[in-house]
Formats: C-alpha cells, sequence, structure tokens
C-alpha cells in the first residue's frame, strides 16, 4: 500500500468522527462483499462513476514478466479503441508500477499526445503485496474539475481493496470451497 | 422519527447514503433499487422524502416521480432527483417530473445534508 494515499485518509482533517467522508467505507464494504471478478468491476464502475464522478474508466493487468499490460475491462469507452495514454507510458509508469497512483494535477488539459484521451488517474490495484493490475480513470464528468484530497482516501481504499476480488480466483475459490466444507 | 426512502440501482451509493445519514442522522433509512419498488414503497411506507437516482432499470427516476406525484396517498412526499447528469435538459425534465430538488453527483455530504434537513427539519 503505497504511503500517499493511506496519509490521505489518515491525516485529513474530516477523517475523524462524524465528519468523516463515508465514501471510502462505503466502498471498502462494497469490495469486500465481491464474489468474483464480474462483480468487482461492477464495485469499481459504482465507485469510480457515482462516488468520484469519472464517466470513463480502465482496467488493466500487469504482466510482470514481460513488463506489459492487458485490457481486462472497460466503462464508457470502446475496448477496442482503447490504449493507455502517452503520459502513463512517460512519467506514471514507474511510479505506478511501484504501487503509487499518478494523478492528473489538470484532468482537462491534453497530456496524451494527441491521442484524443484524457486521463485524470492512474491508481495501483495491489495483490499479494505487488502491482496487479492499473485501474485508468479518463474523462471526469463535467461537474467534477478535479481530483481532491478527499478522492484520494476513496481511490485509496481501491487500491488496497479492489486487488483480491479481481485477481485472487482461485484463492476466492480454495476460501469458498473450505467455508462450505 | 423522519423517514428517508433512498433509491438507486447501484449497491455502493445506497451503502454511502445510508452509512452517512445512519452515521449523522436520526433518520430512519429504508431503500428500493429501482423506480417500480420506489412508487411502491412510497406508497406502503409513507415516507417523509424520498431521495432518488434517474437512471435505473425497470423504471427511472423522472417516471417514478410522476407516478408519486399522480398518488394521493404520496403527492406531498418531498423527492429529490440524484444523478451524473448535470445538464439543464435533464434538471428541467426532472422540475417537469415534479421533484422538488435535483442534486448532481458525486454527492457532497454535507450539502446533502443541509438539504435534507430543509425539508425534513419541523
Amino acid at each position: 500500500m503505497d504511503g500517499s494515499l493511506t496519509e490521505a485518509v489518515n491525516e485529513h482533517p474530516s477523517a475523524s468522527g462524524d465528519l468523516k467522508d463515508p465514501r471510502p467505507d462505503a466502498a471498502q464494504k462494497r469490495l469486500r462483499e465481491c464474489s468474483d471478478q464480474k462483480d468487482a468491476c461492477e464495485a469499481i464502475r459504482e465507485i469510480v462513476s457515482n462516488l468520484l464522478g469519472c464517466e470513463e474508466m480502465a482496467l488493466v493487468q500487469f504482466d510482470r514478466a514481460s513488463g506489459g499490460f492487458s485490457l481486462i475491462w472497460s466503462f464508457g469507452i470502446e475496448p477496442k479503441a482503447f490504449h493507455l495514454p502517452a503520459v502513463f507510458q512517460g512519467s506514471a509508469l514507474p511510479r505506478v508500477v511501484a504501487g503509487e497512483p499518478y494523478i492528473e494535477e489538470a484532468p482537462g488539459e491534453p497530456n496524451l499526445g494527441g491521442q484524443g484521451i484524457k486521463a485524470s488517474a492512474f491508481v495501483p490495484i495491489h495483490f499479494e503485496g505487488q502491482t496487479a493490475g492499473v485501474l485508468a480513470l479518463l474523462r471526469l464528468l463535467p461537474q467534477k474539475t478535479k481530483i481532491d484530497e478527499l478522492d484520494r482516501g476513496l481511490l485509496a481504499v481501491v487500491s488496497r481493496e479492489a486487488g483480491k476480488p479481481l485477481f485472487g480466483g482461485a484463492a476466492n475459490a480454495k476460501a469458498r470451497l473450505e467455508r462450505k466444507q | 422519527m423522519k423517514k428517508i426512502l433512498l433509491v438507486d440501482d447501484s449497491r455502493t451509493t445506497l451503502l454511502m447514503e445510508r452509512m452517512m445519514l445512519e452515521k449523522r442522522t436520526s433518520y430512519q433509512c429504508i431503500t428500493a433499487t429501482n423506480g417500480l419498488e420506489a412508487v411502491e414503497k412510497a406508497k406502503s411506507e409513507c415516507p417523509d422524502l424520498v431521495l432518488m437516482d434517474v437512471v435505473m432499470p425497470q423504471m427511472n427516476g423522472f417516471e417514478a416521480c410522476k407516478q408519486i406525484r399522480e398518488h394521493e396517498e404520496t403527492r406531498a412526499i418531498p423527492v429529490i432527483l440524484v444523478t451524473t447528469r448535470g445538464e439543464e435538459s435533464y434538471m428541467e425534465a426532472g422540475f417537469q417530473s415534479g421533484c422538488n430538488d435535483y442534486v448532481t453527483k458525486p454527492i457532497n455530504g454535507p450539502d446533502l445534508l443541509k438539504l435534507l434537513q430543509s425539508y425534513l427539519s419541523e
């Protein structure tokens, strides 16, 4: 788990008592209730679209051996037209693979080398202590101008909790079998 | 105790709204996951307010709001529509359906609480 996102949750002035942002707790509960990868993708869509305010997103799996990425799910964009934006291949890549999020400070600005996609954030998805995938947040809703400190707390939960239902298929199946026995 | 009917097809949104309201207020929350269920629960549960998503399966929030306004027993219940769509045409359609207020996602917790209190204060 990366430090910066965790700090966003723990150190934000509203992170205590009744003023605490309710979105991270709701997102955590929802993700922990996911039964499989399909449900996890639906939970991510709900969290990113409804709680954060982003209408285009894609999830890619990271192949550590080759260093490559493959698209496993997207929402709001044509899967065939999707490619990781240039900014990701440049400055964001090493940071995200190392487990830190990349948040675009000015998400409306061109950052993609003329590829026509606006990227807002790249969030590493952790599984078994490593970055197993990346959630790319593209266009934000018109009424949402930027990803703020509280949003970082929400993304920290996705980063930490989504890996198990997304990539832990075999482990999840084993756990279900053990619960049945 | 005031009763709020929360309507959304997103489990996550319902969870968040419920957690926020139950932690910070004494309102009782009941839920529905589509417009049809919302109309039925508005009739059977007589909530003090309906907080409802627009884009939902089976019956959307606009149509559900219209039906709530058509029935004598639910006509006076305040309805607040919540949606990701902030365009003027959508907001206009919302008010034409009879809603009292229209808020866009992502929900700002403190703002929503103030809005609810403005309708539910004694």
